[in-house]
């Protein structure tokens, strides 16, 4: 299990090597020199020159790509064009957000997926089952920045309760952004574990169980929904991955100073350290959450943990 | 309130014997400064309004749309970050914005020599920057020294030739020759007097400045918070700590004013502006605003170096329609070459109205025919994209067909500011309020380079006029009133005449306001002071 690990973690350099270099070619052939980021139009041409060359824009793609690599193995991800911070400094100021609100988002998605997806199976074809599904739908459909207004409309501005935006009222302050971020994902994976428990369900030993008198309640939590966590997990694992991407829209809507907005407030400004840094520690802890799932995968299913084993 | 207007009358007084001490004392050959000189005070109205029976809150939160970039005052010039600096640096002089007049800043008076061309400034000698150490004649001639190194603040001392450190609180400017807003540029924000130690030993020495606040806390992307500098020479500020929330979306915003979790939204959507007006615990603030919305020419791509093609354009842009669209009717058409409020302004000037038969008439004086000219305009952001459908359609109707491409800001900045000046038409926007002179050589003027006109920065019109050079160089030196501006006006009819660009529009700047609150200077170029900013506690 250890060398799987070990392994799994060594598979981290080349990928991150790989997004940086990607990252690295895109913003080069987008539309807007970097410089001008920094000068202003009054800028001569030997200014311009200067800018660049303070700038690290001189040189190939390549040449550059690499002064990039060599600066983030020692951790060191440059400075910002704009701001001229530390690109590190400043993304492990926002983590804390991005990371505290994924967490309480997965929760809340998980808290009404599993339920609501458990018993529309259960009760498949019933009144139940439609009513679930029809939320579901709504979850879904339902723009994230509208639900997000809605919800600041709600609870905010009409009863008072919650605070509209910002993170200075600490868990007040998550609930609403991550209940509209956690809605939609709720939505997804209320439809994959009902599916998923759909497919058990129909297993011949479960009949066998209830044929044995297995009250049905521990029948669905011990049998048939260990059994059914593994296409749940896979889904929580790429949802929870986007999550800590950063979710643009809800962060701009309740002013949540996450990763998310730091990438793209960036890539306006043309700030490819920042840019670059962000996603490069972000692929980084996607990487590890993805690690942790196949880990996960393991402890709940033996076939796989016997398989890590060899 | 008795004390405040005794202390008010009293530094009146003062500054009047100031004054006159500056009319008739120093060197014979010296007179005193042309622009009229306020009350030391550079915001009288603000501060009196404050009764001192009131207690206010602790901390003021504005809500801002703009982010802060940096906190080098020489190193941008953005109106966010400008309003950072009006807190937290001061400048030599400053302007009113109601009156347009250069009041004192730091400097508590100027003399100006006979010939026009050495400014001699007077600085308090107790001022100090918020790290408690002093600021002296030295740090200003390090200042602006400085300021020649930067692109944003180069233009603004070109014209100094010598700066002399005579003591610790004097210091005087030679230019090179005479310029009546020369003081103007002096009292832009770029131009905040810096500490020549802090910025030679820290990195992030620049943000320490001589003014009321100083920098508590920024965190980029979330929010910046002043607290008053324990240092200041002068009146203290009546709130002790500011804060510029960043809240991108427009109906957040405005949603966290309506829940008091911000004291001032700034620029609500123009949609939402009754949500306020129907509050009765807010307000809201209307100005008009000095941001130009033009359609740039590029006036040497074919066709375009045409001047009746331009003006059959002119006729064409229906400007009262592109502000219904953009600025949802929240607007004003703009036909001027100045800035409205700005000295020279020509109230004579005949206007392009929107006309569709003189447009067709002015191209077919042109060598083009309908249908044969094609050209691309590029603008960003929602507002533009809905002004260029508008344009699109109306030259459609002259035999002009328009490809729309809306691009990002760092893209659209970098097209513009390429040499390669690969572009057509722009819609894009002119701030800067720094003067007549200012605001028509960066627009429309040229300089010399090797024996050949090179554009000024802002000139996106790509034009490059030695008649205009001259007129523009002429009015600059010009010392009598009534002259200069007879030459502005002739020099806003000689620009009507030949149609560089395509004037459209300003717009308001809408504020909403928690009720009660005052002592904030709102500014036209948006970059608004809140140095005097309070709010009583309800």
């Amino acid at each position: 299990m250890y060398r799987y690990i070990i392994k799994r973690l060594l598979m981290v350099i080349p990928v991150l090597l790989s997004v940086a270099f990607i990252i690295y070619a895109i913003m080069d052939v987008a539309e807007g020199d970097p410089v001008y980021s920094v000068v202003s139009a009054d800028a001569s041409e030997e200014e311009i020159a200067a800018q660049r060359e303070a700038m690290g824009l001189n040189g190939s793609l390549v040449e550059r790509y690499f002064r990039y690599v060599k600066g983030m193995l020692t951790g060191d991800l440059g400075k910002s064009y704009v701001s001229k911070r530390d690109v590190m400094q400043t993304y492990l100021t926002r983590l804390p957000n991005t990371l505290m609100l994924s967490f309480v988002t997965m929760i809340v998605a998980l808290g009404i997926s599993i339920p609501l997806g458990i018993i529309a199976a259960v009760n498949q074809n019933s009144i139940k089952d439609t009513v679930s599904m029809i939320m579901a739908l709504l979850g879904l459909s339902m723009p994230n920045f509208w639900l997000g207004l809605l919800l600041i409309i709600v609870f905010s501005l009409k009863l008072g309760w919650l605070p509209s935006g910002g993170y200075e009222d600490g868990i007040r302050s998550i609930i609403l952004p991550a209940f509209t971020i956690g809605a939609g994902l709720a939505a997804f994976m209320t439809r994959s574990t009902r599916s998923s428990m759909l497919d058990v369900i129909r297993q011949d030993y479960l009949r066998m169980a209830r044929a044995k008198g297995v009250p049905e309640r521990k029948i669905i939590r011990k049998h048939a929904l260990r059994n059914a966590l593994i296409p749940i997990i896979t889904v929580f694992g790429v949802q929870f991955s986007n999550v800590l991407g950063g979710s643009v829209l809800a962060e701009t809507v309740f002013a949540w100073p996450g990763v998310g907005r730091l990438v793209v407030d960036a890539i306006d400004q043309r700030d490819i350290p920042t840019v670059t840094g962000a996603l490069v520690m972000t692929t980084m802890l996607v990487t590890i959450v993805n690690l942790l799932i196949d880990i996960v995968y393991a402890y709940v299913d033996p076939r796989i943990k016997s398989q890590y084993v060899k | 309130m008795e004390k405040i207007k005794k202390a008010l009358a009293f530094s009146l007084s003062l500054l009047m014997l100031l004054g006159a001490f500056g009319c008739t004392g120093g060197t014979a050959d010296e007179t005193s400064t042309p622009p009229p000189v306020s009350d030391a005070t550079p915001n009288p109205e603000s501060t009196l309004d404050v009764p001192d029976d009131v207690t206010y809150q602790d901390t003021i939160t504005i809500g801002v749309a703009n982010d802060i970039t940096t906190l080098d005052p020489q190193g941008s010039n953005t109106d966010a970050n400008m309003m950072a600096f009006i807190l937290t640096h001061e400048t030599l002089v400053e302007v009113d914005p109601e009156t347009n007049e250069v009041i004192p800043g730091m400097a508590k008076s100027w003399k100006v020599s006979e010939d026009g061309c050495t400014f001699t400034f007077e600085i308090p000698d107790n001022v100090k920057f918020s790290d408690g150490t002093s600021c002296t004649a030295s740090d200003v001639k390090y200042t602006y020294e400085r300021a020649r190194e930067s692109s944003f603040t180069k233009t603004k001392v070109e014209l100094v030739t010598d700066i002399q450190v005579i003591d610790n609180t004097h210091v005087s400017i030679t230019i090179v020759k005479p310029s009546q807003e020369f003081l103007l540029l002096l009292a832009h924000q770029s131009m905040s007097i810096l500490s020549e130690k802090l910025v030679t030993e820290d990195e992030f020495g620049y943000q320490i400045g001589t003014g009321r606040y100083q920098v508590e806390e920024w965190i980029p992307g979330d929010q910046i918070s002043f607290v008053r500098s324990e240092y200041f020479y002068g009146e203290q500020a009546p709130t002790s700590r500011v804060v510029f929330r960043l809240i991108k979306e427009e109906s957040s915003r405005l949603i966290a004013l309506q829940t008091g979790e911000i004291d001032v939204c700034i620029d609500p959507l123009s949609t939402d502006l009754s949500y306020i007006e129907d509050d009765s615990a807010l307000e809201l603030i209307k100005i008009p605003n000095y941001v130009l919305l033009y359609l740039a020419i590029n006036n040497e791509r074919k066709g375009l170096d045409d001047v009746h093609v331009r003006k059959a354009i002119a006729y064409a842009t229906d400007k009262a329609s592109m502000i219904e669209v953009g600025y949802n009717g929240e607007g004003f058409v703009h036909d001027h070459w100045v800035n409205r409020g700005q000295f020279g302004w020509y109230d004579g000037l005949e206007a392009y109205g929107y006309d569709l038969e003189k447009a067709k008439a002015e191209l077919a004086l042109s060598p083009y025919k309908p249908g044969e000219l094609k050209f691309r305009v590029i603008y960003n952001g929602t507002a533009k994209e809905n002004m260029a459908l508008v344009l699109q359609e109306d030259l459609a109707q002259i035999g002009i067909e328009l490809e729309l491409i809306k691009l990002e800001t760092a893209a659209l900045k970098g097209v513009l500011n390429d040499a390669a000046l690969d572009y057509d038409l722009c819609l894009y926007q002119f701030t800067d309020n720094l003067g007549t002179d200012f605001t028509l050589r960066n627009q429309f003027g040229s300089y010399e380079e090797d024996g050949v006109l090179k554009k000024n920065g802002s000139n996106r019109a790509n034009m490059k006029d030695p008649v205009y050079n001259a007129m523009i160089d002429e009015a600059l030196v010009e010392q009598d009133p009534a002259k200069r501006e007879q030459m502005y006006n002739d020099i806003e009819a000689y620009l009507n005449n030949i149609m560089p660009i395509v004037p459209i529009a300003t717009s308001y700047i809408n504020i909403g306001v928690k009720k009660g609150l005052s002592g904030v200077k709102w500014n036209g170029t948006a970059k608004h002071d809140y140095r005097y900013i309070c709010l009583p506690v309800e």
